[in-house]
């Protein structure tokens, strides 16, 4: 293999550049980025970064100089517009041969098209550029509304009360988080913010934003308005999918992570893998770092199967939740601890194995819970509630 | 032993145990790596986690918030999402007890 060429330089794609040269892979290559910026991680944008705890140097995936030093020919603002067999062509008019390529391009987000909807003061998070404006923003603004009651909204509202701002967020569904998580979990996380002052508004569907060029308030369907002078839009994401023709529900990966397009892999929120008889596509920065590794191995010769179980963490307040597996609101559902004191672990149980660990509070118990699901492990509930078992013994089949 | 500082009995330590103590002003974090003890520090350099919560794993100490791993021998990181490394300490075993030194790293 002596040329590969990586499409989308984040997570995904700056984890398989630097697996390919550990490696041992010697030949060219080249990571292509849509973004003008140096590569950077996005989980800190709507945490550390957006608190002013972390400057854009402290988020860099990588150094400048780590990329002349790892031989990565970085093609900044460069998106790429064709993907043919054996080439990618960018922006610029540039054409790359490859004899790999990795589709790390990662996903956009859902637009909320409404009647104002493009007032300034109106946000979105996903890139650097939207962290610097909404870090502006919050600077200035004294009431936030956060529509979508998602992790990164979540995030986001519970930035805005550290940052002492009047906090509104608007949720369609009966709670926010309900589509992912058990009822006793989704009401912890509810109450967390609201005693921390968050006003939320549940079963919240938002039709306008109003103002006079700049929002002054948000109006829902049941014809409530409240004011605000500053909203972050958070309604989900879309894979960026097009360079292969897909159609929005992600590309389609074998276990070795291949698409169906010769020499071409895909790794990170793009990709639609093979999970325990599913086809996943799952937006968590350790998903994107651990398929982008296996991507490279694979290219490398590899042939295990990728098989890692999905992780995902979310920091609100001084609280971090841990996700591991993949989960169904409608699984069997066993709480270990308190939910209320953001102190526990819910357990989703599926024909009695552990499918998902959803939990609070617990670093201890945070390798052990990985473990129990990747082993998808067949444990009496009893065991799981009680806190005179311990997992870490119960992971290692003690 | 100047510059030594008194952390842990060795007991108190056994095969794949880790243990965050203080030492010198710094917190340190003590594994005992195969019957190896190590020290390098416990403070997890991507947020902050206390490393002693964490297990060990082919050599290296694993953070039990986001999973970063880090060399216990050389206080790399093999695995993000930490990008920076951990500190290393001399660390001694006599008469039982352990003791952790100067940095090295
Ligand atoms: C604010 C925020 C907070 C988050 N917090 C967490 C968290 O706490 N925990 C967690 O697990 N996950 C979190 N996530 C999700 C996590 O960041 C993503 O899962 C991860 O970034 C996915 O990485 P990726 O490399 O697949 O794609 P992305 O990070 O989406 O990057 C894809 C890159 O490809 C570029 N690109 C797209 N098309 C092209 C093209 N044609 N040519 C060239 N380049 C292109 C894009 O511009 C982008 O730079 C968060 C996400 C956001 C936005």
């Amino acid at each position: 293999m002596r040329s590969v060429a990586i499409i989308g330089a984040s997570v995904a794609g700056v984890a398989a550049a630097k697996a390919l040269r550990a490696g041992g892979y010697d030949g060219d290559l080249h990571l292509i980025s849509a973004e003008q910026e140096l590569p950077y991680d996005r989980p800190p944008l709507s945490k550390g970064y957006l608190l002013g705890q972390q400057s854009e140097d402290d988020i860099l995936l990588a150094r400048r100089e780590d990329y002349a030093e790892l031989r990565i020919h970085l093609h900044l603002g460069a998106p790429a517009q064709v993907l043919e067999r054996g080439a990618v062509w960018l922006a610029g008019g540039e054409r790359i041969r490859f004899e790999r390529a990795l589709l790390a391009t990662g996903s956009r987000l859902r637009r909320l098209d409404v009647p104002g909807g493009d007032l300034s003061g109106i946000h979105y998070l996903r890139t650097l550029q939207d962290a610097r404006a909404l870090r502006a923003a919050l600077g200035e603004a004294e009431r936030i509304a956060v529509v979508g009651g998602g992790f990164i909204g979540l995030e986001v509202a519970a930035a805005a009360r550290q940052s002492g701002k009047e906090t509104l967020v608007l949720e369609a569904m009966q709670a926010p988080l309900r589509r992912v998580l058990p009822p006793q979990a989704a009401r912890a996380i509810a109450a967390l913010h609201e005693r921390h002052g968050v006003h939320l508004v549940v079963q919240a569907q938002v039709v306008a934003f109003e103002g006079d060029g700049h929002v002054r308030s948000v109006l829902l369907a049941n014809g409530s308005r409240f004011p605000c002078d500053a909203a972050v839009i958070g309604v989900g994401a879309l894979p960026n999918d097009g360079l292969l023709g897909g159609n929005g529900q992600g590309v389609l990966v074998d276990k070795h992570l291949r698409t169906a397009a010769e020499g071409i892999y895909a790794a990170g929120d793009v990709a639609r893998f093979p999970y325990r008889g599913m086809a996943v596509r799952i937006e968590h920065w350790d998903i994107a770092r651990a398929t982008g590794e296996y991507a490279a191995r694979a290219m490398l010769g590899d042939t295990a199967p990728y098989d890692a179980s999905p992780f995902l963490w979310s920091d609100q307040y001084d609280v971090t939740f841990q996700y591991f597996g993949h989960g169904d609101p409608s699984d069997d559902i066993v709480v270990r601890g308190d939910p209320a004191t953001q102190n526990f672990i819910a357990f989703f149980l599926r024909e009695g194995a552990i499918a998902a660990a959803f939990t609070a509070g617990r670093p201890r118990d945070a390798l052990p819970l990985r473990r129990l699901v990747d082993q998808a492990a067949v444990i009496d509930p009893r065991a799981l509630q009680s806190e005179d078992v311990s997992l870490r013994r119960l992971s290692r089949g003690e | 032993m100047e510059g030594y500082t008194d952390v842990l009995s060795a007991q108190a330590l056994p095969p794949g145990a880790l243990q965050s103590v203080h030492a010198g002003g710094e917190l340190v974090l003590i594994a005992n790596l195969d019957g190896e003890i190590h020290a390098i520090g416990a403070t997890c350099t991507h947020e902050q986690e206390d490393l002693a919560d964490g297990e060990i794993e082919d050599g290296c100490v694993v953070c039990p918030m986001h999973f970063a791993r880090f060399s216990l021998e050389t206080g790399d990181v093999i695995e993000g999402p930490a990008t920076k490394p951990e500190p290393v300490y001399d660390v001694r075993v006599e008469g039982g007890r352990i003791f952790v030194g100067p940095r090295r790293r």
